[in-house]
């Protein structure tokens, strides 16, 4: 297999405003990302080859994004892998720009969940008998009991995750909430899916976010502190976790196979000291805790105790979510995964005010879908 | 030759956990009174639920091979069936894993419907046509708000298997008598059971046509009133049926059965079933038992206990199902309950095809085996999740029996009844599965919990009842 390493530049990045943007159309989100991206990397449209575009379900195919931008004739495909078409949209660019098929190529991710007033995500897809009525929390809380169960792990522990992604998210702008909170406001809010109170959950956002991409030999010529890709995994696992027998449903190993192949590429032995900062998939306090430990930054069942002695806190000893993560930033599902690609580029080029993670030299990005089933990770260097 | 005795071979019954407080019922109409409590099927119960839980336990500790192979002959009695066309019986049969060749009777319409039910049974078995014959009933009739069938009606089942031998009570003779009365009655437009006013049916229908199949009866069987020990007498009151007895020159007090109108109520067609598994439940041999049905006329039926009754204790009658009960604290959980008030709507979408294609998975729990690694998976699919064996599977009926691995309590998900409990369940011998639970205080469920499976509605997507299982604490 051919590596991945040091071949692909991120040149520009853009995000919409993230939140309830219920005076902006998809094309009004798309356009603010796409050229915000488009802008920050000094191309026209005309200059994009080729795109990709995630969405879960808020559109269908590449005329979405193409008619949007007005980049029409060329390439443009759509791709959808549950919560992580974003990333997964990013990382088929990259491989794509790898190959030498293509110079320049725009990535785009977006999601509109409020036009409608569905309770939690829309279902697509309805089996009439498997896991009918399941919503999204319940496949998060079905392994925070377990976590619970096995590790004593606390529901104060996961409250401490809200409390510090929102007080991250406070400091950034584009985040849906900018609303420090304390732990006993998660607590004491109401339940969504025992144990996940209010606070536990994400909420459901409106959003967009984009990257240009180039060959590493010609990034220069873009800017000069671009960023590279050094590793890009995915992996997916079953889509029915909760049929799989012995499935411990502690944790999700799809997360660490995709780290383990990122890791790889990347030549990372120990992401705890290797890794300056990542954003992880927070869809529910309890899946950042699962986060730490399967992405192998601490041991299995230590996740509680990782928040808890402030490791993953801006100024800790690996800062996760310094934009707020899902939990402030929002998730608009497909705009998630390339605005952690957005995020973790600024911080490595130094662009982000107070919320700034100090030498950040190597980030990592990790997008979750489905019922943990689907797991892409990736990690971004300075040159 | 003389004929062989055909009876009972085995009983079971059914009451919902859900216990509505009379008094909550009087009290939300601002009236004074009402005694004890009646049973409330659970928003995912309907009659087809409640009659295959008495099946369950009417058939528990038989060889179902030998049923499978034997029984041709399957009843369901209601006058409130899931659908107005469509087999209920048949459901039964396919849920039960019966023979495809077994005969099933949705016996519809009438009070009279179980006892019509039972005759057919005994008739088939008779014929020949048959060795054994499983006759169920349920009942949950829509009784109008603020009135005495809402006091009075409750829901419940109950079965016997019917056969000629082991037989516990032994049929000795019946007799039927048809009667067109206008006294109780529920067109298709009507939302509620109709009835006309004053004693008229009392008087008239009631009293005069069970007092006719009773007395024949008897007379026939050359028996005096009080030779019997326990008369199961449908009873649409407390009063009605100790007006008949006396009248009949029996004793109301020790020969009527317990017709458990206070603490289940009237449960339609289903009562007489019922209140003959509570006899059943403490019947010593020799005694003999009236059963009297009573709509459009009466079934009357003898049975003479045997032996065999001491062999046949311990298994989930009615008083397993009385001592398990779980209040319901309002009125306006019961008025969901019963569509009473306009309720959230079935968010579930469905598709015949698929509950066609995949029936015996549903229906019937089956999951799979898989040839090379044993693994036990479901729901049922072409290669192995384990070792990646393609088509090398063999059925493999799931264990109603299992240990929660995992939980949640949602409060997301509309339900009538929150928060829809979701579980990871480890079933007993095998199998790994996600079911909603039911029948449980949210605070009950925990890691390690036992449960057991039971058959419930899960959502009426695409207009169709779309069945699947539950779990529950296990008794």
């Amino acid at each position: 297999m051919g590596d991945i390493r040091d071949r692909v530049a991120v040149v520009g990045t853009g995000c919409a405003k993230f939140g309830e943007n219920y005076d902006m159309s998809i094309e009004d989100m798309i356009v603010a990302a796409g050229f915000e991206a488009l802008e920050d990397a000094g191309v026209a449209p005309g200059d994009i080859q080729a795109a990709w575009v995630g969405t879960l379900n808020s559109a269908f195919s590449g005329t979405s994004l193409g008619d949007a931008l007005k980049i029409q004739n060329i390439p443009i495909t759509r791709v959808e892998n549950y919560c992580a078409s974003g990333m997964d949209a990013f990382r088929n660019a990259c491989f794509a720009v790898a190959s030498g098929a293509y110079d320049v190529a725009l990535v785009v991710g977006f999601e509109k969940l409020r036009d409608s007033g569905a309770r939690g995500i829309p279902n697509t897809r309805n089996h009439p008998m498997l896991a009918w009525g399941v919503t999204a929390p319940n496949l998060f809380a079905l392994a925070a009991n377990r976590h619970f169960h096995k590790y004593g792990t606390t529901k104060s522990q996961l409250a401490k995750v809200a409390v510090k992604n929102h007080h991250n998210g406070a400091m950034n702008k584009k985040a849906h909430f900018q609303m420090e909170i304390d732990e006993e406001t998660v607590l004491n809010a109401p339940l969504i899916s025992s144990p996940l109170g209010l606070f536990d959950c994400c909420p459901t956002t409106d959003g967009a976010a984009a990257a240009v991409i180039c060959r590493t030999d010609i990034a220069k010529s873009f800017r000069d502190d671009y960023v590279l890709v050094k590793g890009l995994g995915l992996a997916v696992t079953s889509g029915a976790p909760y049929f799989k027998p012995g499935f411990e449903y502690d944790g999700f190993p799809a997360t660490t196979l995709a780290a383990r192949q990122a890791y790889e590429q990347a030549g990372i032995k120990n992401p705890l000291e290797e890794i300056d900062l990542a954003e992880t998939h927070d869809c529910f306090t309890i899946t950042e805790i699962l986060n730490y430990e399967d992405l192998l930054f601490c041991e299995k069942g230590k996740g509680g105790r990782f928040i808890e002695e402030g490791h993953s806190a801006i100024g800790g000893k690996l800062p996760v979510n310094p934009s707020g993560g899902l939990k402030s930033s929002g998730h608009p599902i497909g705009g998630t995964g390339v605005r952690m690609i957005y995020e973790v580029t600024r911080q490595l080029q130094h662009r982000v005010g107070d919320r700034q993670v100090k030498d950040a030299q190597v980030g990592l990005a990790h997008n979750l879908g489905g019922p943990g089933a689907v797991g892409c990770v990736t990690i971004l260097g300075n040159p | 030759m003389p004929k062989r005795p055909v009876g009972i071979v085995s009983f079971g019954a059914y009451i919902p956990r859900y216990r509505l407080p009379r008094e909550i019922i009087s009290r939300h109409w601002r009236q004074s009174g009402g005694k004890g409590e009646k049973a409330v099927a659970g928003f995912d119960e309907d009659s087809f639920t409640m009659a295959f839980e008495a099946a369950l336990n009417c058939l528990d500790g038989f060889d179902t091979d030998a049923l499978r192979a034997e029984m041709r002959f399957a009843c369901l009695a209601t006058t409130t069936p899931p659908y107005h066309e469509k087999a209920a019986a048949g459901l039964l049969a396919t849920a039960l894993d019966l023979s495809r060749e077994c005969r099933t009777l949705d016996s519809a319409n009438t009070l009279r419907a179980a006892t019509a039910g039972i005759l057919a049974g005994i008739d088939a078995i008779n014929a020949g046509a048959t060795s054994r014959a499983l006759v169920t009933a349920a009942d949950q009739r829509p009784a109008e708000p603020q009135t005495a069938f809402e006091m009075s009606f409750g829901d419940g089942a109950a079965a016997v298997l019917l056969g000629s031998e082991e037989c516990i009570a032994v049929l000795e003779g019946h007799v039927s008598i048809n009667d067109e009365f206008l006294g109780t009655w529920r067109r298709d437009v009507d939302p509620y059971v109709q009835q006309f006013p004053g004693g008229f049916e009392t008087k008239f229908g009631y009293q005069r046509v069970l007092m006719e199949s009773i007395s024949l009866l008897l007379d026939r069987q050359g028996l005096k009133p009080m030779d019997v020990s326990r008369l199961v007498l449908y009873s649409p009151n407390a009063r009605a049926p100790q007006n008949v007895a006396k009248r009949l020159e029996m004793d109301p007090k020790k020969q009527i059965a317990d017709a458990m109108l206070g603490n289940v109520g009237d449960t339609g067609c289903a009562q007489v079933l019922l209140s003959l598994a509570r006899v059943l439940e403490e019947a010593s041999p020799g005694d003999l038992i009236v059963v009297a049905s009573y709509g459009d006329g009466s079934d009357a039926l003898l049975f003479r206990v045997t032996e065999a009754i001491e062999q046949h204790r311990g298994r989930r009658g009615p008083s397993h199902y009385l001592a398990r009960r779980r209040p319901m604290e309002s009125y306006g959980r019961y008025s969901l309950f019963r569509d009473l008030v306009k309720s959230i709507p079935s968010p579930g979408s469905s598709s015949p095809v698929v509950l066609w294609r995949e029936t015996k998975q549903y229906l019937q729990f089956y999951g799979e085996k898989c040839g090379k690694c044993e693994t036990i998976q479901f729901p049922r699919q072409r290669v192995c999740v384990d070792c990646g064996t393609k088509d090398n599977f063999v059925d493999h009926k799931l264990s109603r029996h299992g240990i929660v691995h995992t939980f949640t309590n949602d409060y997301l998900h509309p339900s009538l009844d929150p928060p829809t409990t979701e579980a990871i369940v480890n079933v007993e011998g095998g199998g790994r599965v996600l079911l909603q639970m039911t029948d449980a205080e949210p605070d009950q469920i925990r890691v390690g919990l036992e449960v057991e499976m039971v058959l419930r509605k899960l959502h009426e997507g695409a207009g169709i009842k779309n069945y699947f299982w539950k779990a529950r604490p296990r008794d």
